[in-house]
């Protein structure tokens, strides 16, 4: 849809190296690419968010030399272990906020620099509140996953845009992984080639982490682009057009969705669940089978690393069924996929043989991460003018249900770590019934159809009263609203609908007669 | 995709079933050992050990037989073990009657041929070891490595334990390169921000 530009200055139509549409969003994605905006953003936003992971789960693989030198018992690792993801609970629905202000660059870089100083204070720990408060700290840098997504919501057109967050997401999921690798490696070369004590070479084994804050700090600022067409600053002054919302408004509408909460326990059951796990797994090794500090950072290495195919795979699945059952179809594949996850946890601490618990985590892990991605297929749906607020909320839920989880059945002395995975196992279970709840009126639920008289038009639209529709304010909503139609299901790509398509405009839909609902 | 879940169901199965399989090993009980040795732990000089440095101090562990049955024993292992408030709220160290997985003894002092005229060796704490309270233990063990007799020096892992102070790990140069690049880290941010702020301004000021 050409609009004629008023401009005296003519500006060059910049080039870019893939296709792109209207607002100059990639419509593919070329992976192995470095160009800019597009794939720089994308592998920029990764490996910053893949650093903080990095950084938050360096200790565990340690803990074995750690608790001896800090003289932890099981409540002091516990309870660092809740503080570490507790921390981005708040981090996690300020980043949201400081996104839309500064834009996504600045607010990564903000937060993987200013959070560098806490991940070296770690070397510096002498006692077991020192440990807590430093795990506490380093653990806001989680919210990257806020600027992650949104740096890539704002590179990719939205039918590539689950995708696209999936690799973004689950690449940097991966640092979970990478880290138990890595940070026995790095103390083992500390311990034997520099002939440190085992007391020293741990601390000298954070500077790994810290150093990698600083570099992709600069990198992110150096080579970063928030927007195809500039930087967020430059920006600001074309944003004429741009309506600024109303942060009440958009924070009541997240709020008052009964879905929201809904999702915002699913994810605390399944991201939650991966962070659980990310803090205990490397000790639970060591522990039950007798192995040696690699080996068992390199068996748990293996949960979080395969994230790179399992949550890009989930968001992938996730689509796949919806092409032929809509949302409907969404929703049955998370529960699947969640409740597999949980039945495969149980399994997991019934294991006694080395084997069976490698092969049994290696599933659990796969199910679990391809959950994640597969929440992030629906959660898009859920409010179309409060979206920021959905996403920080669901990614909140990780972190809360994280929390609890370890708090219920990991700080304790009165059962072991076995026991403890097989409770976990039967919460993820119980908790995953709550799909049920979930009702969207125009595409149904897991075993109620759609409502006849309930559009996908009336839903987001009701998101605004009529006097904010008079003044147009509604119109991206719409816009949104007539894509989403491929949610109903059984559609052939012919007729799904294209942003720049043969959709009716927003002039021809009128503005007229918006029933005003309440989802 | 029906035959991938179906492979990992059976694989599922068949690894349950390897887990179930019980390990056929010969066990050797704590409690059924012959407690035929006598262990004392004390100072170089003989004083009792009260607080002891590692890196710096050494202790003076001393084992003899007492029983004049024929132990079928070749080497003696002297072991540093935690007495039972280290033991508290840290069930990595926690004691199991079967000696393989039991974990009271993780520090080792030294292996000595057996004798029935006892042995002794002076032993400097490594710096490896956590600070705890510690007893210490022998095992004498016959060629095959299992264990055949016992003794510890102390009673009931509450009396007669000592108290190791570990080194902290920290150093000064540590220290400082932390200071260093904390400020490096938050000082290049504002930096970056600020130059690009007066380039902008420039920028749009030509």
């Amino acid at each position: 849809m050409e609009v004629p530009m008023p401009s005296a200055k003519l500006v060059e139509q910049p080039v870019f190296s893939l296709p792109v549409d209207s607002e100059h969003k990639a419509k593919s994605i070329q992976i192995f690419s470095f160009a800019q905006p597009h794939m720089r953003a994308l592998h920029l936003s990764w490996i910053s968010f893949f650093t903080c992971f990095l950084s938050t789960f360096a200790a565990p693989p340690l803990i074995p030399i750690i608790r001896d030198n800090l003289n932890l018992t099981k409540t002091d690792i516990g309870q660092a272990s809740i503080a570490s993801v507790s921390g981005s609970i708040m981090s996690r629905l300020m980043m949201g906020t400081v996104c839309d202000l500064v834009g996504p660059r600045y607010g990564s870089a903000f937060l993987i620099m200013i959070n560098a100083p806490a991940v070296f204070s770690m070397s510096l720990v002498d006692d077991a509140e020192g440990f807590l408060i430093c795990r506490f700290f380093i653990g806001f840098s989680l919210a990257t996953f806020v600027s992650c997504e949104f740096w890539v919501s704002n590179m990719f057109t939205t039918k590539i845009m689950g995708t696209a967050n999936g690799i973004a997401a689950g690449w940097g999921n991966l640092g979970g992984g990478a880290t138990q690798i890595i940070m026995p490696l790095v103390f083992h070369l500390m311990l034997h080639s520099f002939h440190n004590p085992a007391f020293t070479a741990w601390r000298l084994s954070f500077f790994l982490p810290g150093t990698a804050h600083i570099v992709v700090g600069l990198l992110v600022l150096c080579l970063g682009q928030d927007l195809p067409d500039g930087n967020h600053s430059t920006q600001l002054q074309k944003q004429g057009g741009d309506v600024k919302d109303g942060f009440n408004k958009v924070l009541y509408f997240a709020v008052t969705s009964p879905k929201t909460w809904i999702f915002f326990i699913l994810y605390g059951y399944s991201f939650g669940v991966e962070l659980t796990v990310d803090n205990i797994i490397a000790e639970y090794f060591y522990d039950r089978f007798d192995l040696n500090l690699n080996t068992a950072g390199t068996i748990a290495s293996a949960f979080g690393l395969m994230n790179i195919v399992s949550r890009p795979a989930g968001g992938y699945l996730s689509d796949c069924v919806a092409r032929r059952f809509g949302m409907r179809g969404r929703l049955w594949i998370l529960w699947t996929l969640q409740s597999l996850g949980g039945l495969l946890c149980i399994v997991l601490g019934l294991m006694s043989d080395l084997t069976a618990a490698i092969v049994a985590m290696i599933f659990f892990s796969i199910c679990v991460q391809a959950a994640c991605g597969a929440v992030f297929g629906i959660v898009p749906f859920i409010s179309r003018r409060s979206l920021g607020v959905v996403i920080g909320l669901t990614a909140c839920g990780g972190n809360v249900g994280s929390v609890l989880t370890q708090a219920l059945f990991f700080t304790s002395s009165s059962y072991h770590t076995e026991t403890g995975l097989i409770y976990m196992g039967v919460m993820i279970l119980c908790c995953t019934l709550l799909i049920i709840a979930v009702y969207f009126p125009q595409w149904g639920g897991m075993f109620f159809p759609p409502s006849k008289s309930v559009s996908e038009e009336d839903y987001y639209v009701s998101e605004w009263t009529a006097q904010e529709q008079e003044q147009g304010l509604h119109l991206a909503s719409l816009k949104f609203a007539v894509n989403a139609r491929s949610e109903r299901g059984g559609y052939c790509s012919s007729s799904s609908a294209d942003p720049e398509g043969d959709h009716p405009t927003a002039d021809g839909l009128g503005l007229s007669m918006w029933k005003s609902y309440s989802h | 995709m029906d035959f991938s879940r179906k492979l990992s169901v059976a694989l599922l199965i068949a690894a349950a079933i390897l887990g179930l399989a019980s390990h056929a090993e010969g066990q050797v009980l704590f409690s059924k050992l012959p407690k035929s040795l006598v262990v004392t732990a004390t100072l170089p000089d003989g004083k009792p050990i009260g607080v002891v440095k590692t890196g710096e101090d050494s202790i003076l562990v001393k084992w003899a037989v007492n029983t004049s049955a024929q132990i079928p024993a070749s080497k003696v292992k002297t072991k540093l073990c935690f007495a039972v408030e280290s033991q508290l709220l840290r069930g990595w160290r926690a004691t199991k009657d079967d000696l393989k997985k039991d974990k009271t003894c993780l520090y080792n002092i030294a292996t000595q041929d057996y004798t029935t005229a006892g042995g002794e060796v002076t032993y400097m704490l490594a710096k490896s070891i956590p600070g705890a309270k510690y007893f210490v233990r022998a095992y004498a063990v016959n060629a095959d490595g299992v264990q055949v007799a016992t003794g510890q020096s102390s009673p009931n892992k509450v009396a007669n334990t000592f108290t190791v102070i570990p080194i902290s790990g920290r150093h000064a140069s540590i220290d400082i390169a932390v200071g260093v690049l904390s400020v490096f880290s938050v000082g290049s941010l504002f930096g970056f921000f600020i130059l690009e702020r007066i380039y902008l301004k420039r920028k749009k000021g030509v």
